[in-house]
Formats: structure tokens, sequence, C-alpha cells
């Protein structure tokens, strides 16, 4: 008999607090139950008390992955965007918002994953991540993404500029886009207010557009934004959002059915569930994240611990590789020097070995080959057992140098490739450590907090 | 019975003044070895937090009577299944889960309605029949659904879940329908806590031989045989939990625990070996699951209740 195949939940070592926080989240009745009885007050809320108009249902992709984006101007966008949605539709509805904002302690993330569904979204660690983390919820089927691209509210009432994360999103795939205009809500709820004033609520949704004949590249990022606010402004003075340039796809059934018939909802309760504002930001640029070498690697390493020359061949030694002074000398330059020689995979996974050597002793046995190829997560690996840290430690190295990370976000980076819950170390993470060990070894300032 | 208040209940009364004792001394000594001579304590310091949340919850539980004590069982068995229903996949099966969750709740109904035959608290002819029904719904679920695939484990699942986390550890509910309440679960939860401890500090010290190499490897015989000991000591030196003990009632109440304790540890290590998880969850930090906590009590308890009922009749 073929033993049965168990399939645990992914989060089942981790702590309540962070099973919130942690996404995608795993199936929770309670939660369920909890996110439906919220969604039935905000649509009840929203129609009755701002008497919400909705044109353009028919235009939402009846099944696949699609995005919802929408100009931001109050936190009621959230709860109307969603009453547009059928109510079974309520929990594969991702609203992207700030997770340093609404994830940043426990009950706060408790309730923003169980109301609306929210998506934390990193806007300054790691936004490369935040992004992946959405195409691989737009990759599985039948998922709603809400992005609101402006990043903040509007004041008055106009439109934003649209920041680039949306279209770095949706370049090149074949998720569909669907803009949205929501009118008068800067006047029902105002920032500042307590209490949203019954104003009268419009929203219109456009055609579906698709972006996958798209190359991928900056000029491409900046035209998908700039098209998508463009639709969204057209749509607020009412306009047809048509452009030539894209073809707007009609969604499969749109045809045949007279329009969907809405979901309503009856009964009448004071709200409590407010949505947040709900702000997709992309802090920097892909330049100001250049990859790290193992040039830089090696240097670091190197400068954190005050190696000498001589220190560093007798490393390269133990890690079984004769190096000379000159050799090491140019993988040390900086690379506009013209001696520069890059360090290959191969000779760093020696000097890491050696390290480990140095430090933890010669393991039994045949010693092991250093790796032809090298990742970050490898790197970190090796580090982590030459200088026998615990995952608390690394959590407070990152930490030296700005850079929050849980012990179960951490813990992805050790698992097997393959491994359902192993994740890629992206460079970021790597130089911040590397810039954490030195401040923690080298008793370096840290650095100024980056915001 | 009637609901009693604490100062009413000696038994319990010294229980509660010997933990809170031994919490305030082990206090003390975390304290001083953490911010005196400045030792690393923190993964202790989070065990020690969870102790002093759950005690006194538990001995809050309890005092508050019998409808309290049930429900507080149901609620137990409630989490220990959902950690159960998470480590096996089974949770996404709303079905099977909801119907475990209506047996559970059934179970803590019975527990708390009289005997319809003699009036007495609690239906123990409906406790025990319980599983019937529970289980030929567990199994109709597949025939409503019209689905097959992966239905037999899924049922079976449940059925394990249910009979195990729900039945098996209701019985300790249903205890709470004895007048000697108070000093029977006092005693169990106390004597399951000193037997884990016996067999770690024997097993540490005078280990050997491995008791089951491959369901815990950590456990060795020669702490298993001291844990027995100890529990087979622990019902004389207690004697005042349960007055009405004679010695045929106290040497199986230590073997009870001794043996059935470990068991009850040996068979949750089973599980989750075989699941390939290290805790059953992480509701409690510093204790795992909620099923890591209770273990030993599922087998303990029933067993300790139908002995109970055997010479005393509940």
């Amino acid at each position: 008999m073929e033993p049965w195949r168990y399939s645990p939940a992914a989060d089942i070592d981790s702590t309540l607090p962070e099973r919130f926080r942690s996404f995608p989240r795993e199936p929770h009745l309670w939660m369920y139950v909890l996110r439906f009885v919220a969604a039935l007050v905000m649509r009840t809320w929203v129609r009755i008390w701002h008497r919400l108009e909705i044109h353009g249902a028919e235009h939402l992709p009846q099944d696949g992955s699609f995005v919802l984006v929408c100009n931001h101007q109050s936190h009621l966008d959230m709860p109307c965007l969603g009453a547009a949605l059928p109510i079974s539709w309520i929990h594969r509805a991702f609203p992207a918002v700030a997770a340093d904002y609404f994830f940043n302690n426990g009950p706060r993330s408790a309730f923003f994953a169980i109301m609306i569904n929210a998506l934390p979204f990193e806007r300054e660690g790691d936004t490369d991540q935040s992004l992946q983390l959405c195409r691989e919820l737009l990759q599985s089927d039948g998922n709603i993404l809400m992005i609101f691209p402006e990043g903040t509210r509007s004041q008055s009432g106009s439109v934003g500029r649209f920041r680039s994360g949306i279209g770095r999103l949706v370049e090149g795939s074949d998720v569909l886009v669907v803009p949205c205009h929501l009118d008068g809500a800067h006047r029902a709820f105002p920032k500042g207010a307590v209490i949203p004033r019954p104003v009268k609520l419009k929203l219109r949704i456009g055609e579906p557009r698709d972006y996958s004949a798209h190359q991928t590249g900056r000029e491409t990022v900046a035209q998908i934004s700039r098209d998508l606010e463009s639709a969204v402004r057209a749509l607020g003075i009412g306009a047809p959002s048509k452009t030539q340039k894209y073809r707007a796809r009609t969604p499969k059934n749109a045809r045949n059915s007279p329009g969907r018939r809405l979901p309503g909802s009856r009964g009448s309760r004071d709200t409590v569930v407010m949505a947040p504002p709900v702000s997709i930001w992309i802090a920097g640029d892909v330049c100001d994240n250049p990859p790290v070498t193992n040039n830089d690697t090696l240097r670091r390493v190197r400068y954190a611990f005050d190696f000498s020359d001589s220190k560093m061949m007798q490393l390269f030694e133990l890690g079984g590789r004769e190096v000379s002074r000159a050799e090491l000398s140019d993988w040390l330059k900086r690379d506009d020097n013209p001696d520069f020689q890059p360090c290959s995979d191969v000779v760093l996974a020696t000097f890491l070995n050696g390290l480990i050597v140095d430090r933890r002793g010669r393991r039994e046995g045949p010693q092991p080959e250093p790796e032809t190829r090298l990742n970050n997560n490898l790197v970190l690996t090796k580090i982590k057992i030459a200088l026998s840290l615990r995952s608390e430690d690394l959590v407070e190295i990152l930490q030296l140098a700005a850079y929050g990370i849980s012990q179960h976000e951490l813990s992805a980076f050790f698992r097997r490739p393959g491994h359902r819950q192993f994740r890629e170390c992206q460079d970021q993470i790597l130089r911040r450590f590397l810039q954490g060990l030195q401040i923690k070894y080298r008793n370096q300032d840290p650095p100024p907090p980056t915001d | 019975m009637p609901e009693f208040a604490i100062s009413a209940d000696p038994i319990f009364g010294t229980y509660a003044l010997w933990v809170g004792t031994l919490l305030a001394i082990a206090g003390v000594i975390l304290f001083v070895l953490g911010t005196l001579l400045k030792r690393d304590v923190s993964q202790v310091w989070l065990t020690y937090r969870g102790w002093l949340i759950m005690i006194p919850t538990l001995f809050g539980t309890v005092m508050l009577g019998r409808t309290a004590s049930v429900l507080g069982v149901a609620a137990l068995s409630v989490v220990s299944f959902k950690e159960f229903a998470r480590a096996t996949g089974l949770y996404k099966d709303w079905w099977h889960t909801c119907t475990v969750y209506l047996g559970i709740a059934g179970l803590a109904i019975a527990t708390l309605l009289p005997d319809p035959t003699t009036g007495a608290n609690g239906w123990h002819g409906l406790f025990r029949t319980m599983p019937v029904y529970v289980i030929a719904l567990l199994m109709i679920i597949p025939v409503i659904r019209n689905k097959t695939d992966g239905q037999l484990q899924q049922v079976s699942l449940s059925i394990v879940g249910f009979a195990y986390m729900g039945w098996m550890f209701g019985h300790l509910g249903f205890l709470a329908n004895s007048p000697h309440f108070h000093g029977y679960v006092a005693y169990l939860i106390f004597a399951v806590e000193i037997n884990d401890i016996a067999a770690f500090t024997f097993g540490k010290a005078f280990g050997k031989h491995q008791l089951r190499s491959n369901v815990s490897p950590s456990k060795t015989v020669e702490g298993a045989l001291g844990a027995l000991a100890v529990a087979m000591a622990l019902p004389w030196v207690l004697h005042f939990s349960f007055p009405h003990f004679g010695t045929t009632e106290l040497i199986l109440t230590g073997l009870i625990v001794g043996i059935g304790g470990q068991l009850g540890d040996l068979t949750l290590s089973f599980i989750k070996r075989d699941l390939g998880v290290k805790d059953m969850g992480q509701s409690i930090p510093g204790h795992g699951g909620f099923l890591d906590r209770v273990d030993s009590l599922i087998i303990v308890g029933p067993l300790f209740f139908h002995m109970d009922r055997w010479f005393h009749g509940i």
C-alpha cells in the first residue's frame, strides 16, 4: 500500500501573528466567515449611505486573474471597489497595502488580513519580492489584485501621477488590467474626517487592457503606467476609455451577458470597518539595487573581520587552493581599476569553505568540493555556518543594517531549492547582511535610517 | 454537586498554593539568572510566560464550575483538532472539519445534559454513543457531495481526529460531573507534568537504551521506568486529592498516569513523525501547539474516568 500524502499547512511553524503577516495566507474557516460578514457590512454601508452607483460592471473579466486599478481619494475606495465584485469573490480579491503601516503590529495585521484580505506590500524593504508575490498571485487562476497606483490619497479629487510599480507588474504578462474611477470619495471622506458624509459615489469601470504584447523594458514600464493613468482620467470625465495603441480585450462572456447583476445586500448596520488607504509604492529604482558581486562579498567579509592579506591567503589554503598575493589583490580591487579581476564562484566558494574550516575546525572525512556555481542563498548559508550564527543572530545582524525580517521569512533562504517554502535570497538582503556584519564585527556605526 | 468556590475546596486550594509557589520560585530563579547573572534565558522565559498564562486560565476555568470546565475541555478539543487538521492537510476540507466541530459540540452538550433515566449530571449513554452518529455523518459526506477522490483519507483522518482529540479527550470534561472533579483534574494535570519531568530527568541521568528508536529517539527505557516509579508513588503522596480511594484505586491511578501518560506522548510523536512536522503548531509561544501540551491527558483522561466510574460510579 502506498503511504498517504499529507499536505500540512505551509505556515505550520509560524505563530498566529506571523501567520497573519505572511502571504499567501492559508485558508481559514473562521477568517472566511468574519470576512464575509465584514464584506456584507461594507457593501450595505456604501450602497445605502453613499448611494454607490456602479457603471461598467460588465467589463469585469469573468474568468482568469486580473488587476483592478483605481484612483485613490479616501478610505472608502476599498469598500467601493469591493462592492463592484460579486460577494463570492471576496476571498480571492486582494488589495495591495503598505506592509510597514497596515501590518506593523499583530492586531492590525489580523484585522486587515481578515477584514479586507489585504496583501502586505513592502514599500521600502524588498519591493522586488513584493512585486514577485503579486505576480505569483496573478499567475494562479482567478485572483484579483486591487492596486491604487498613485500611492497616496489625492486631496483634491483629481487623479495624480501613477507610480511605475503597476507597469513593472503587468509588462509582458497576459493578465488583464481593468481601470476604474471612483468619483466623490474625497468629498465623502476627506483626510482627517471621522465619519463619512453621505455624499453620492460613482464608480466607473473601464474596458480591460492587455499588455502582453509589450516587451519588457524601462520605457514600457513608464508607458504602461501613463496609459493606465490616462485611462482612469478618461473614465473620470465620463469619456469612454479608448486608446488606439492598446488592444482592449473583450471579456469572454461580456457579449452575451446583459450586464451582470450587481451584488446587493440587505439590512443596515452601522459600520465600524473602514478600509485603509491602499497604496503601492515603488521606492527607489531598479538601478539603486546593483547586484552584489563575488568581489563585493570577498571585500566586505575581509573588511568586516579586518583580515590581513596573509590571513586571506591562509583562508584560501584552508579551502584547498593556493592563491598568490597578486591574484588576491586583483580580486580586491575596485571594479573600475584596470587590474580588477572578477572573482569566480568557485574562488568565493573556496574562500568561504576556508573560513568555515578556520572558524569551526576541519570536518572529518573527505573535504567538500567548492561549488562551481554559487548563489546568494549559498553565500549566506556558508557565512552562517562559519560564524555559527543562529537565526536570531541573523535577524539581529540584518536589523543592524536597518533591515527588518522575521526568523520565519529568513528560514526560507536555507531550505532546499525546490522546497515549497524555499525563497531566493535577493541581492539587497545579502548586501544588508554584509553591511550588518561590518557593523557587528568591526563596530562600525550603523548607516542612517533609510526613509 | 453545586458549583463551589476555591475557599470551599481545600484540595484545590492546596494545589493552587503549591503551583503558585512553584511558579513564584521559578520566576525568581529566572530573574536572578537573567537580570543579575546576565545568562541567556529567553527561551526558558518564553516557556515560563506560557505557564504564567496557562495555569491561571486553567485554575480559573475549573473554579468557575462544571459548565465552564466542560466548555473549556471542548474548546481545547476544538483547537487541538484544528492543529491536527492543519498538520495533515484536512483543514482544507471544510465539510469534514465542520462535522467534527459539530461532533465536539455534541459531546459537550451530552456532558452537560442530565441523564434522562437517573437524572444525574451528564448523559453518559449519549456521550458514549456519540461516535456512532459522528462517524455515520462523516462517512456519508462523500455521498452527499458526490465525490470520491481522496475521500477515504479525509474521512479516516476526520474519524481519528474526532475519536482522539474530541471523544477521548472529552472524557476529561465528563469527569467534571464527578463530585471529586477538582481533586481529580488537579491531580491528573499535576501528575502528568511530573511524569514528563521525571521521564526527562531519569532519561538524562541514566538513559542508555532507546525506548522506541523510530518514534521518539530521545526517550529511553530508563527514563520511562523512572517516570513509572515516580507515578506509582505519587498517588500516596497526594492522597488528599482523592481521600475516598482505596489501595486498588491508588495503584491503578499510578499505572494509568505512569504508562498512559507516556503512551499519549509517544502516540503524538508517531503522528508528528509520519506527518513530518516538529510541533503541531505554534499556538503557545515556547510550548508548541495545544496538542503538544495535552497529548498525555488524551490517554490518561478516559482511562482514569473509567477506573473511577467502575469503583465509584461517578
